[in-house]
């Protein structure tokens, strides 16, 4: 038997991708996508409906051939190679297992492809098993599992064989919301363990946001930023991922001034500073400030005020809605101790670090 | 509503708002049921009765037929015309079948007509059809002599041969319907999750698809097999009187030589080994299914 068989110490493999395009007769669903991901990260793909991560996805396995752009696989073009000959592991948001074998068939299975049998296949399979922690369920069938235990057993078939590369599209979506957050944190758990790469497709941000070392956000087939979950957070580059990742605040406006630029709310006569450096266009544009991040002031003192509409209780926290203007109505999420005293139909000032709005161009 | 109004309501009609009472459900299927019992049932029972009392309580009939070698013969080559078609149906059908599975828009619709359309035709005009193709002055035949590959017109119709070929065409739908179902219903991911663990395509049919088709498979064999045991109409056209089967022989006892307890025992000889042959071949399928598709 081979000695390195039994420890699931895999290396990651990097992947390249390069002005990747997808057509579907006249439907774009990716434009020009560049992707880098390096061996042994964890790559999360996030979007809303449509935005091509499946499509992504697919072209990486190989089950779609790209329209233009070429995609490489530990430094190896594999543009054109079919998925069996990719050696990736995936996993499928409907699990995918086979429903006419027992659980323990269903992962030896990649190991019958590559002609590994045996003894030294069973002894894999219960390896697998052990770290998703079913042993005892081999000889089960799929039918008699739990979603979560099924999406375990998925898991286990993708890593069997020590993939560099697993890809994951949607994994959790079927399963509920407390299952999903405790397989989000075993997924971790087994990536950093056997070292693969992980391209995961989601989207629901909270999963990106704690799985991902990085996160790609895409809409309308192209990425709209890339980068760790705390850049995505804190410094969107665009006012589609603002709006997508967390709670945003949008304030519409114009900016004006040079050295000293100056945010002007639109339908109303008050104006914000903006931080210089940031130096933001003049002319139409967008602010975007995050609800936790806005304190209520003394109206008088502060730059932006509004009158109280709504007051939504949340625990720790009070979500105060303040119309500042014709359109616009900021939410300020703020400590339950600081709403004390402020009543519906109050004047309330809205404070923040100047440096924390981002101003977009509309 | 008063509790008890309420009470019979939920005693007739329903348990749950998936299932009916059991009172309802009986009371709907009763029609169905007494009138499959009276035409049905009740005279297949008298009929077969015959075989073992008439005149009066006898095992006779039965003796005679196993005296009778060419009764056995005739039996035989039923169960064997049986086989070989639903082989051939098989071995048609699945390719068929796959394809319409696999391919979208007009190409399904036209490979479904084709499929479809032979069943509204009568069997009787799809068997004729075959006197063109097989007949003395047949397409086959005039063909061979114009290319002369032979000088005399060969004899193709009244031979077990044809009686296959027809027999097949006939019941081909029959098989593919089924195992068209049964590939249908294989969620499309199964495959790409094979594929992508490392299957050929060829894997990927063998370890996936073709396991998962059994039951369509199996379906469409027994069907196919227990319609050909019966066939009338084509062998006796296509066939002729050396290629009998015994739908025909029992017509032929019990018309011919109004010798209706034999008809019923060799009815009731046909029934049973039929019977047999489904219960065994359901019990092996079964086991397969449980095993999986093993190493
Ligand atoms: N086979 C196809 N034929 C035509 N259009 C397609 C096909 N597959 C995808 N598309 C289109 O490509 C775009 C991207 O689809 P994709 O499945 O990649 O989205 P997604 O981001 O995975 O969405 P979701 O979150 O809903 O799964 C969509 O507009 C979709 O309609
Ligand atoms: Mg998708």
């Amino acid at each position: 038997m081979n000695a390195i068989s039994t420890d699931m110490v895999a290396t990651g493999a990097p992947v390249a991708i390069r002005g990747l395009e997808k057509r579907y007769g006249a439907v774009v669903a990716v434009h020009q996508v560049d992707l880098e991901v390096k061996a042994g990260e964890f790559v999360a793909l996030l979007g809303p409906s449509g935005s091509g991560k499946t499509t992504i996805l697919m072209t990486i396995a190989g089950f779609e051939t790209p329209t233009a752009g070429s995609i490489g696989i530990g430094g190896r073009d594999v543009t054109v190679l079919p998925p069996n000959r990719r050696n990736i592991g995936m996993v499928f948001q409907r699990y995918a297992l086979f429903p006419h074998m027992t659980v323990a068939e269903n992962i030896g299975f990649p190991l019958r492809m590559r002609k590994i049998g045996g003894a030294e296949a069973r002894t894999r399979v219960e390896a697998a098993l052990a770290m998703v922690r079913l042993e005892g369920y081999g000889d089960r069938r799929t039918s008699q599992l739990s979603g979560g235990q099924q999406q375990r057993v998925a898991l286990a078939r993708a890593l069997v064989y020590n993939p560099p590369l697993l890809l994951m599209d949607e994994p959790l979506g079927a399963l509920d919301k407390n299952l999903r957050e405790e397989m989000q944190l075993e997924i971790k758990r087994l990536q950093q363990r056997v070292g693969a790469t992980v391209v995961y497709v989601t989207h629901d941000q909270s999963e990106a946001l704690t799985m991902a070392d990085r996160i790609a956000v895409m809409d309308g087939g192209r990425i709209q930023q890339y980068g760790p979950p705390r850049e995505i957070y804190d410094s969107p580059s665009n006012a589609f991922v603002a709006g997508f990742i967390g709670e945003t605040n949008f304030i519409d406006g114009h900016v004006a001034g040079g050295a000293k630029p100056v945010f002007a709310v639109d339908g109303s006569e008050q104006k914000v500073a903006l931080e210089a450096s940031g130096a933001p266009r003049e002319g139409p544009s967008r602010l975007a400030i995050r609800p936790e991040l806005i304190r209520l002031g003394d109206p008088a003192g502060s730059e932006l005020s509004g009158t109280v509409e709504e007051m939504i209780y949340g625990g720790g926290t009070v979500a105060c809605h303040v119309r500042v203007g014709n359109g616009a109505v900021v939410m300020a999420r703020v400590p339950a101790a600081d709403a004390i005293g402020v009543r519906l139909g109050d004047r309330a000032g809205l404070v923040w670090q100047a440096d924390r709005a981002k101003v977009f161009p509309r | 509503m008063s509790a008890r109004a309420d009470s019979v309501r939920r005693y007739f009609f329903a348990v749950t708002a998936q299932q009916y009472s059991r009172a309802l459900t009986w009371t709907l299927i009763a029609p169905l049921l007494v009138l499959l019992l009276a035409a049905f049932v009740w005279p297949i029972v008298k009929f077969l009765s015959l075989s073992v009392l008439d005149p009066s309580p006898t095992l006779a009939h039965f003796a005679e037929i196993f005296d009778r070698t060419f009764y056995w013969t005739i039996l035989l080559r039923t169960f064997r015309t049986g086989l070989i078609v639903t082989v051939m149906a098989l071995l048609l059908g699945y390719p068929v079948a796959y394809l319409m599975a696999n391919v979208r828009g007009l190409w399904a619709a036209a490979i479904a007509a084709i499929v479809i359309l032979p069943l509204w035709i009568s069997i009787l005009v799809r068997t004729f059809v075959w006197f063109i193709f097989l007949g003395r002055t047949g397409l086959i035949n005039k063909a061979a002599m114009g290319l002369g590959i032979v000088d005399q017109p060969m004899r193709l119709i009244n031979t077990e041969v044809a009686v296959w070929l027809a027999m097949t065409q006939i019941l081909l739908p029959v098989m593919i319907l089924p195992i068209y179902a049964s590939l249908r219903a294989i969620p499309p991911e199964l495959g790409k999750a094979a594929e992508g663990l490392g299957a050929s395509k060829a894997g990927v049919f063998r370890h996936v698809i073709l396991p998962l088709s059994l039951p369509g498979v199996a379906a469409g064999a027994v069907l196919v097999f227990i319609m050909s045991l019966g066939f009338f109409i084509t062998p006796m056209l296509i066939g002729g009187p050396r290629s009998m089967m015994i739908a025909t022989l029992i017509t032929e006892q019990a018309t011919k030589f109004l010798d209706w307890p034999e008809a019923a025992a060799l009815s009731t000889i046909l029934m049973v080994i039929t019977l047999a042959i489904v219960i065994v071949f359901n019990r092996a399928l079964r086991l397969d299914r449980v095993m999986g598709s093993g190493a």
